[in-house]
């Protein structure tokens, strides 16, 4: 009889200490995702991996966009590597742009990537949601194909890719000037904040309130294998304290729907050179831009 | 007393049990429709946008009814399966429902392909500077399904994970929680006629 009702002790707190255990499990583990950046931390708004921006250029265009990024929260970023190996242009620099957290992690947050793979001769644009009514694929690609392809088929790519932010910014400041302020539509639905309280939770109660009748009933039955030695040891009351939280517990379990978005652009520089603060950290690149070949 | 510590244990187990798997679950489902609604809307870009391309590859004189019949068939299906009111809660889709949206898409098969590749069979469209700016962007819209799909899948891997591991797998059939359909890619591409490489959707378009 006694040897039961130890049983009957144990299984729910072995239950609920798994259960414990697994929540703790549950997170991380991603495959080699389109999140996590191939690149090293950036060192400012111009990277160029494979030394094709002579030094002015480059300064030039790190100041133009940092100027940039002061006046309007627009944050463009430009990558030149040598090649993207064995992986699809678009998945890298997608990898690469979430993976830096291009634009801020503010709810309007636009940004650009500008990416070159030299001895692939591709280019890619990749534009942040919310700068996709600025920057359409349809005007990106346009761009490119006037002021980045040409000069890159002479091999002047300082060139080629100055002009091309370049046209990128007066795009954006032609979109901006004359009209009202930016009616921002908010253009992802990713924070949906409806809370599901509903028949839902109730049945979990009913599941609970069953569980815990058959418990005491269970209880009952074994009333005659009774000793005082079971309740010196299990001390009385000691669980029964958290019972009183269990209800509220439950309710307030039902909006727990934060989302899993905050994973990305952890961002771990700031401590490098000079003024450079690294990006806003948002990384909010659904695939729009453009790209193609020279 | 003995009532008493039962309780209490009874409780603890419920805390435990329901609690952590039922948040948990509840989190990772809504994760999964709001990526589920990133899909939706790249999928209606992309209705959206094939009329355009599609008028403006015949101004310039292509001639492939065959295909724009197949593709004009392709998108009412996808346009029925996303405007299809949803029957969960608060009017969003069912498993089922998703799945049916996922097949819609995937009837296009290697037509957008097609149409992505135009160009190729098609000198004279590279001089068009309007078919080129559609081309983009619907090739932009085909890299954001695939990028809302594959973010998609890594709710979906994440939240059926957690609802087919113990303890969540003992409760979740009754507290409703389904498993959730991945989105698996264009089943139908083998059998579509296909212009260039097995991977054109994806290629970036000049």
């Amino acid at each position: 009889m006694r040897q039961r009702s130890r049983t009957i002790f144990l299984y729910p707190l072995l239950a609920a200490l798994l259960c414990f255990a697994a929540a703790g499990n549950a997170f991380g583990q991603r495959t080699a995702s389109i999140n996590e950046s191939p690149l090293p931390a950036p060192t400012g708004h111009v990277n160029d991996y494979a030394g094709v921006i002579d030094a002015a250029t480059k300064s030039n265009l790190e100041q133009r966009l940092r100027n940039f990024k002061t006046d309007s929260g627009v944050e463009i970023a430009v990558a030149v590597v040598k090649t993207t190996g064995d992986r699809d242009i678009f998945d890298y620099s997608l990898a690469v742009s979430r993976g830096w957290g291009i634009g801020s992690t503010a709810d309007d947050n636009p940004g650009a990537l500008l990416f070159i793979a030299i001895d692939d001769r591709k280019y890619f644009t990749h534009v942040s949601k919310d700068l996709e009514d600025e920057l359409p694929d349809g005007v990106v690609g346009n761009l490119q194909r006037r002021f980045l392809v040409p000069e890159f088929r002479k091999g002047d790519y300082a060139k080629g890719i100055n002009d091309t932010v370049e046209a990128y910014i007066q795009t954006y400041q032609s979109h901006h000037d004359g009209t009202a302020p930016p009616a921002q539509a908010p253009t992802s639905t990713r924070r949906s904040s409806e809370s599901p309280v509903s028949w839902s939770s109730v049945f979990c109660c009913l599941v609970i309130i069953l569980f815990i009748v058959l418990m005491v009933w269970a209880g009952n039955r074994q009333k005659g294998g009774k000793s005082k030695d079971d309740h010196d040891r299990w001390g009385g009351g000691g669980f029964g304290g958290g019972g009183g939280s269990v209800l509220p517990w439950i309710i307030l379990g039902g909006s727990g729907g934060s989302s899993s978005d905050s994973s990305w652009g952890s961002s771990d520089w700031g401590s490098g050179g000079s003024d450079w603060g690294g990006f806003g950290g948002g990384g909010d690149f659904g695939g729009g831009g453009a790209g193609g070949d020279w | 007393m003995k009532r008493a510590i039962l309780l209490g244990i009874a409780l603890f187990a419920a805390i435990g049990l329901s609690g952590c798997s039922y948040n948990e679950l509840t989190a990772k489902q809504q994760n999964v429709k709001g990526k589920w609604s990133n899909v939706e809307s790249a999928m209606q870009r992309r209705a959206d946008l094939i009329p355009n391309l599609v008028e403006t590859a015949k101004m310039s004189g292509v001639q492939e009814q065959e295909v724009f019949g197949q593709i004009a068939d392709a998108r009412s299906r996808l346009l029925n399966a996303t405007q299809a009111p949803g029957q969960a809660e608060g009017g969003d889709k069912t498993p089922e429902q998703r799945q049916a949206v996922i097949d819609a898409n995937n009837s296009f098969g290697g037509t957008i392909g097609r149409l992505l590749s135009l160009n190729e069979s098609y000198p004279q469209l590279r001089s068009s500077e309007a078919f080129m700016q559609v081309q983009n962007e619907l090739s932009g819209t085909e890299n954001r399904i695939n990028t809302a799909r594959i973010d998609f899948n890594d709710a979906v891997r994440d939240y059926n994970t957690t609802r087919n591991s113990f303890p969540a797998v003992l409760t979740a059939g009754l507290l409703g929680f389904k498993e959730e359909p991945y989105f698996q890619a264009e089943e139908g591409a083998k059998q579509a006629p296909t212009v260039g490489d097995a991977n054109s959707l994806r290629r970036p378009t000049n």
